[in-house]
């Protein structure tokens, strides 16, 4: 196998939606839901992608999978360009990218039983026959991705309407292992979840991943979620990735002050840490992605911005000494940076 | 001196499949100023006991069956509902997860906080009109004249809870019940919201009972914690207390199954299986099919809330030694120390 190319690969891809007009009476408006982004996911590996409402992570997750045509821009899987293959070959690439949805609820056909679900994709396919005569194989197959995602075979009869979330998201998990993928796009898997039951889709989904050798693009707006999954990740701020880094340099030396604040929101599970945390707060709201603002698209809120930010967009391959791509003119160091001075008479 | 006393609080459901113990004798106390994370998994009944507290749930198919809600001295159980129409909204008052749900839709959103102040308060139109713009002001609302006239559909989600919180707040509750406030928000509109709360609190003493699953909220923002489980409190202790060594193996599985504990790439410690069915209860501690430290004696009764260091209780039969050492077996065996 070459590993000198990415598994999937996204080069300056952009979609724009066109919303408003018509018969609902407002002006036309040009949605830039993804703005010019550009990543590469290694095969084996975990590529998180994390950003707020809004931010345009599912739509590039949409993307990635060919769900959507690009406005511009394109995807490639193992180095060939989606957008030139023919439909048999599209059907292959097909099936080794499969996505994971959020909810549980509504991604699974509720007049459906769980074999049906399962193996609609082998059917699709054509892995298994549809007939009666390919029962018996299908049963099988449908059976060993059960128990392969922790539940039992003999649940094949079951209505999804029986099962809770957390088994739910398995039953979504086994449909996308039906055909063997080696991508899996998770848009946000376990945001829908208690914490206990997350724990253990977050197991399982680590399981497969190192049984079956997959590779995960992983799109959450969960930072301590993506801290324990991703290897890689990508930050994502109106469209564009702001910043891109192995997980653990992410977390010790975020360089966007986006970053930083997001970083600085989560609160920690630990009441001696958070009393000794100073947070930053962001002003204001995010801006819409149908009125980008001019030069960078942070600078409204940024508490560091000066003039060039609101003129120049900065561009993610420019490093300024980063160590790792930030789209910042003005990179930080540490959220120190970020705060306003501390007062000098400290009470306690 | 405690403004809200919940003592033995029981009540469930009347179905035709049988009856839903909902709550089982619930206790705790609420100081003014005071901030009581109450947490728990789907289904345990964080937000069937806040519904109670309001006597919000229709009656039947809900039914109290014993206790009493003390608000300032004054049981509210016992009051008719035309007093209780004045406490709802008045000396307690709620912010719910989704406040576009929560908001009426057709109102512009001075006039409903004013209609708010104007069944609590004896005041003309006008002045419930001032009132509701500065109530949008305290909530930093910027140019609040102009966003009174404005509907909920026309502001963000995060705006939509500031609005929610001002309105909540326009009677200055002595209790604030706040089921989930930031769970539908961006973390980023999450910080502002809590940072609003706290600063609120601290400049009202309003008392808050924060219903949540996010336990780094907890950390952030409570003094004490309530654990729930299955209709019932199985832990109540300082927030210092609960992360540091908790009493009750739920809570525990809890604390471990949040991702940012964990080392990276080790699994997580998990809570096997779902929450029990409230109709077929398991015999004795409700959580003992699913707890890794489960005994024979688990099965035997139901472990009462007792105290076991002060100000600390847990239901568990297992003494604190014993627990803490299975505790720190499990973690050293799922994440073993290089």
């Amino acid at each position: 196998m070459t590993t000198n190319v990415p598994l999937l690969e996204v080069r300056d891809l952009r979609k724009v939606f066109n919303a408003g007009g018509g018969l609902s009476g407002q002006a036309r408006r040009q949605v830039h839901a993804v703005n010019g982004v550009n990543l590469s996911v290694w095969p084996g590996q975990t590529v998180g992608i994390v950003g707020e409402s809004g931010c345009g992570k599912s739509t590039l997750a949409r993307l990635m999978l060919g769900l959507y045509a690009p406005t511009s821009g394109e995807v490639l899987f193992e180095g060939a360009s989606i957008a030139s293959l023919s439909r048999r070959e599209l059907l292959a690439v097909r099936r080794n990218m499969q996505i994971v949805f959020q909810d549980p609820y509504s991604s699974l056909d509720p007049r459906m039983r769980l074999r049906d679900i399962i193996a609609e994709p082998l059917v699709t396919h054509g892995l298994v026959g549809r007939g009666r005569g390919s029962q018996g194989r299908r049963r099988e197959r449908v059976g060993e991705l059960l128990e392969a995602v922790g539940l039992g075979a003999g649940d094949q009869d079951r209505h999804p309407r029986e099962l809770s979330g957390g088994q739910r998201q398995r039953v979504g998990i086994a449909r996308a292992l039906a055909l063997d993928p080696r991508l899996l796009v998770l848009d946000e898997p376990v945001s829908a979840l208690d914490v206990s039951i997350q724990a253990q889709v977050i197991n399982l989904l680590a399981r497969m991943q190192r049984e079956r050798g997959l590779t995960y693009v992983f799109v959450t707006h969960d930072l301590s979620v993506l801290r324990h999954v991703a290897d890689y990740v990508a930050v994502m701020y109106l469209g564009q990735v702001v910043e891109f880094a192995p997980t653990d340099e992410l977390f010790r030396q975020a360089r966007h002050p986006y970053t930083q604040s997001l970083l600085s929101a989560v609160p920690v599970p630990d009441p001696a840490v958070e009393r000794r945390r100073r947070r930053i707060v962001l002003k204001g709201e995010i801006p819409s992605p149908d009125d980008l603002p001019a030069g960078c698209a942070f600078h409204t809120r940024c508490p560091v911005a000066r003039d060039l930010c609101s003129s120049e967009a900065p561009g993610l391959d420019q490093q300024n000494g980063a160590g790792h791509p930030a789209a910042c003119h003005f990179p930080v160091t540490s959220a120190e940076d970020l705060l306003a001075p501390q007062p000098t008479t400290s009470p306690t | 001196m405690s403004t809200l006393i919940v003592d033995e609080l029981s009540g469930g459901f009347r179905l035709p499949a049988g009856t839903v113990p909902a709550l089982n004798g619930v206790s705790f106390t609420l100081d003014e100023g005071e901030t009581i994370a109450l947490v728990g998994e789907s289904g345990s009944g964080k937000t069937a006991l806040i519904l109670a507290l309001m006597r919000l749930h229709p009656t039947p198919p809900f039914a109290y069956t014993g206790g009493r809600i003390m608000l300032e001295g004054r049981d509210l159980l016992t009051l008719p509902e035309r007093s209780m129409r004045q406490v709802r909204g008045g000396a307690i008052a709620t912010v719910f997860q989704d406040p576009m749900t929560s908001l009426n839709p057709v109102m512009t959103v001075g006039a409903q906080i004013a209609e708010a102040v104007r069944i609590h308060q004896k005041v003309s139109r006008d002045e419930s009109r001032k009132v509701a713009v500065s109530a949008l002001g305290e909530v930093g609302i910027a140019s609040p004249e102009a966003r009174a006239r404005a509907y909920p559909h026309q502001l963000s989600g995060g705006m939509r809870q500031r609005v929610a919180i001002a309105m909540a707040l326009a009677c200055r509750p002595k209790v604030l019940l706040a089921d989930e406030p930031t769970t539908a928000l961006d973390v980023t509109s999450q910080a502002q919201i809590v940072e609003l709360l706290k600063e609120l609190q601290h400049r009202h003493g309003t008392a808050v009972i924060l219903v949540t699953h996010d336990l780094g909220l907890v950390a952030q923002v409570a003094q004490r914690v309530l654990v729930m489980y299955a209709g019932r409190l199985v832990e109540t202790a300082s927030v210092d207390d609960i992360f540091a060594h908790p009493q009750m193996p739920y809570t525990w599985a809890l604390l471990q199954s949040v991702p940012s504990r964990t080392p990276r790439g080790a699994d997580l410690i998990t809570i096997p299986g779902q929450p029990p069915n409230l109709l077929d209860l398991p015999r004795g501690c409700s959580f003992s099919p699913r707890c890794p430290f489960a005994a024979d004696a688990c099965g035997a009764a139901v472990p009462p809330l007792a105290e076991r260091f002060p100000g600390h209780s847990a239901a568990c039969v297992l003494e604190p030694a014993e627990l803490s050492k299975r505790q720190h077996d499990l973690e050293t065996e799922v994440s073993p120390t290089p």
